[in-house]
């Protein structure tokens, strides 16, 4: 008998086992007393709410949105790249500097990746107060960090040899370092970071900033009061903003470089990173830190409370995150392996987008209108929504794929879903994978929004320290998270130089 | 030229344009009067409620009066406390701590319902529990699945978590020994009707309310317990408004808010934001009990 092999392409459609226990637990535990309320939330969104007011209203918080994720999206790049760069080993073997300043940079980017944004904008709160600002630095942190993580995973793949060739005949240290980055940079930029964009959106959605508010305190107190036909309203001006920001950003071509566009571009990133700079600076001193107790606080830890019903916590939450990383990884091909023709891909994309689109908690508040909370229904919660980001990757970078290969063995009489799994996915299977690992990061501090609704993990805990401002409390259970963080990076670290 | 670069500066102009004029409304003034109020109604009658309440306190204190919306409770009591907000509407729990957090904040009004608040338990009613009339009753709970609401309100969790452990019920008596905490008092009534839980705790107006306009959703619902009276939401304001606007300004800001007269057409607007007839008097004194039970039950440490 063959033995399975583990290759990029098994490794994505292994996960889909984590569905038969998800599906146990959430047979057992299923019933239908709310089916009325969600017949309410699907007829609203055929029937939004429309009157003068809230298209007012729908129309402010929109422009708010889009100058809080743009400058956010920008910055974040900006220095996404800056930072991918710094902890990319190709930096450290031209200019020989000694390889643990990238780990140590590694460790530190990793740790403000696995706070979700929310958790550091309350934090800049308790310095800062309430600052319009402070929602754009709460989601610039961790989302340099993700765009970093992705920009150095893109130049590591550069051939060592091109390096080892330019240093022999000596060339400039510098000018080698943009020669050989500028092209996976503007190649991750054009797959990866015009996405991003969209995450700002969507970030700036579930996070209903401090003080000015964007949209997402309106999604956030509609959904609150269960007003469903609001909440449609803002859901759809907010898919609105998403698709005509893309179509904007689509027009954009950044393949046909000219001279020019290059130089402007140079002097755009530098003039973005010279004004947030300043900015952050002016930020630092501007607002003397509060007559402020807690600031001691934020830098105990108490270990005390732990006990064996937090370690429990630990254990959920680890256990949330890999099944909804399972569900995230395997979904995406297995829904196009299966719906592999027109109508199914339009079909796949719509769901996807429309996961995307509504916010976890609002998601799962209305999967508990059939189901009991549990950790399969937050994994499913998680995954579903994480599988439709994870999918629209999938589709793009197939659909830019060149598609030759496919067509052959369609042609020589392959039946059409094994030469889709074997002619096209094939290739982009290790990208994919490597996509999943990092999202696999993301899902760990989504947790923290999660768990406090279907009363699982550590999200549960950290909202009770918080709402009861016991920070040497907080400061632990965010240890905790980062730790969880650290520890999957290392795995997947592992895992990845198992495939190579 | 390229064609695209176009594109790119003419997206770099709308884009720095859209800064320039979003940005100019955030500089503050730091003579303006900051109102503020935890987010526990939805945007619309938050921003109607507050909105309207700012003008009637910026017409008769003659100052600019702003109303800063804020995300949660914690950003609200937080706020407060850095002094971005000088007049916030606070629940019981969340006004005592920041009270706690901001030495010199005063309390100056509360609503006439807000002495005798309640909270109501309800049950999915495929348990077929009758209601009870007494809290010893509550003891019925044990072993079920329970949800309080958000983790700071006042009625959708301090009081309820504090007549349930009167009763001798502690949350890890609860199913999966612990509590969901739904998020708001709407929610609370969605997840019990539901039966994704069996039993919640929720604001007594909100499920007065619910009843009334949405029968529908609590079809599967039925009323288990009505806890005694405890006092709830208050006005709290900062210490230093005086130096800040001029001599007796917090006794001009509390008498205007005092003076609030349901006969009037425009402040019957106000009032009936609020659900109130008027505001009454209120003190700190008056929210001990809170903060002792708070403490009980480590939400103030």
């Amino acid at each position: 008998m063959n033995k399975l092999k583990l290759n990029p392409s098994s490794i994505t459609f292994l996960p889909i086992l984590v569905c038969i226990p998800l599906a146990y637990e959430l047979f057992i535990n299923f019933h239908i007393g709310g089916i009325e309320l969600f017949k309410e939330f699907i007829i609203s969104a055929i029937n939004p709410k429309i009157n003068n007011e809230i298209i007012f209203t729908l129309v402010k918080r929109l422009n708010e949105t889009i100058f809080i994720a743009f400058s956010s999206w920008l910055i974040s790049i900006t220095f996404g790249v800056i930072f991918g760069i710094l902890s990319s080993e190709i930096f450290y073997k031209i200019l020989n500097l000694p390889i643990f300043l990238k780990r140590f940079l590694n460790l530190f980017l990793t740790f403000i990746r696995s706070i979700h944004e929310i958790i550091w904008g309350l934090i800049l709160m308790q310095i800062y107060g309430i600052n319009f600002s402070i929602g754009i630095i709460a989601i610039c942190i961790p989302y340099v960090a993700i765009n970093a993580k992705v920009f150095s995973e893109q130049i590591e793949n550069i051939n060592l040899k091109t390096i080892e060739s330019i240093k022999e005949i000596n060339g400039i240290k510098s000018s080698t370092l943009i020669t050989l980055l500028w092209s996976p940079v503007i190649e991750t930029f054009k797959n990866f970071g015009l996405y991003r964009l969209e995450c700002a959106i969507r970030s700036t959605a579930v996070l209903g900033l401090f003080g000015v508010g964007g949209i997402g305190r309106s999604i956030f107190l509609s959904f609150q009061t269960l007003n469903f036909r609001e909440l449609w309203t803002y859901l759809w001006g907010l898919a609105f903003l998403i698709i005509i920001s893309k179509e904007l950003l689509k027009k954009i071509n950044l393949s046909k470089t000219s001279r020019k566009f290059l130089t402007s571009f140079v002097i755009a990133l530098f003039c973005i990173s010279l004004f947030s700079l300043s900015f952050f600076v002016y930020f630092i001193f501007n607002k003397n830190a509060m007559p402020f107790n807690s600031i001691n606080n934020l830098l105990i830890l108490n270990f005390n409370f732990i006990s064996y019903e937090f370690l429990k916590l630990v254990l959920e939450t680890i256990v949330l995150c890999l099944l909804s990383t399972g569900i995230a990884i395997s979904f995406p091909p297995i829904f196009i392996l299966i719906l592999n023709n027109k109508i199914g891909i339009t079909i796949t994309r719509i769901i996807s987008f429309l996961f995307r689109l509504i916010p976890p908690p609002v998601l799962i508040l209305i999967l508990l209108m059939f189901n009991d909370p549990s950790i399969s229904l937050a994994a499913i919660t998680l995954g579903l929504h994480n599988a439709a980001i994870t999918s629209k990757l999938l589709l793009a970078n197939l659909h830019n794929q060149d598609n030759k290969q496919y067509i052959a063995m369609k042609s020589l009489g392959v039946a059409k879903r094994s030469s889709w799994l074997f002619g096209l996915f094939i290739k982009q299977a290790n990208s994919y994978l490597a996509y999943c690992a990092y999202r696999s990061d993301i899902i760990i501090r989504e947790t923290a929004i999660l768990g406090v609704i279907g009363s699982v993990g550590l999200g549960w805990q950290l909202q009770e320290s918080l709402s009861s401002f016991a920070w040497e409390e907080v400061m632990v259970i965010l240890f905790v998270y980062s730790s969880i963080a650290i520890i999957g990076e290392l795995i997947n670290g592992k895992i990845k130089s198992n495939l190579t | 030229m390229n064609k695209n670069f176009f594109n790119f500066k003419k997206i770099a102009i709308t884009s720095s344009l859209f800064f320039f004029t979003l940005y100019s409304p955030l500089k503050a003034n730091p003579k303006t009067l900051k109102i503020g109020a935890i987010p526990d109604q939805n945007q619309e009658v938050l921003d109607k409620r507050f909105n309207l309440f700012a003008n009637e306190l910026s017409k008769t204190l003659d100052v600019k009066v702003n109303y800063i919306p804020v995300i949660n409770y914690v950003a609200a009591v937080t706020g407060f406390r850095t002094n971005d907000l000088d007049l916030v509407w606070f629940g019981g729990l969340s006004g005592v701590q920041a009270r706690l957090q901001t030495p010199n904040a005063i309390v100056i009004a509360q609503r006439d319902i807000d002495k005798e608040f309640k909270s109501v338990f309800i049950v999915n009613k495929k348990l077929k529990l009758d209601s009870i009339s007494n809290k010893n009753g509550l003891k019925k709970l044990k072993n079920l699945k329970f949800t309080f609401g958000s983790e700071n309100s006042t009625s959708g969790r301090l009081m309820p978590e504090y007549f349930l452990n009167n009763a001798g019920i502690k949350i890890k008596d609860f199913k999966g020994k612990r509590a969901g905490f739904s998020g708001s008092h709407d929610a609370t009534i969605a997840l019990v009707n539901s039966g994704a839980f069996d039993a919640g705790a929720l604001n007594k107006q909100v499920w007065e309310n619910n009843l009334k306009n949405n029968p529908k959703r609590t079809n599967n619902v039925n009323l288990f317990w009505i806890t005694p009276d405890y006092v709830d939401y208050h006005w709290v304001a900062q210490g230093n408004l005086d130096n800040r606007f001029r001599k007796g300004f917090t006794k001009e800001l509390k008498s205007t808010i005092l003076d609030l007269d349901i006969k009037n057409t425009e402040h019957k607007k106000i009032l009936n934001m609020f659900n109130a007839k008027k505001f009454i008097e209120a003190e700190s004194s008056d929210y001990k009990n809170i903060e002792a039970i708070a403490r009980k039950l480590k939400k103030i440490r």
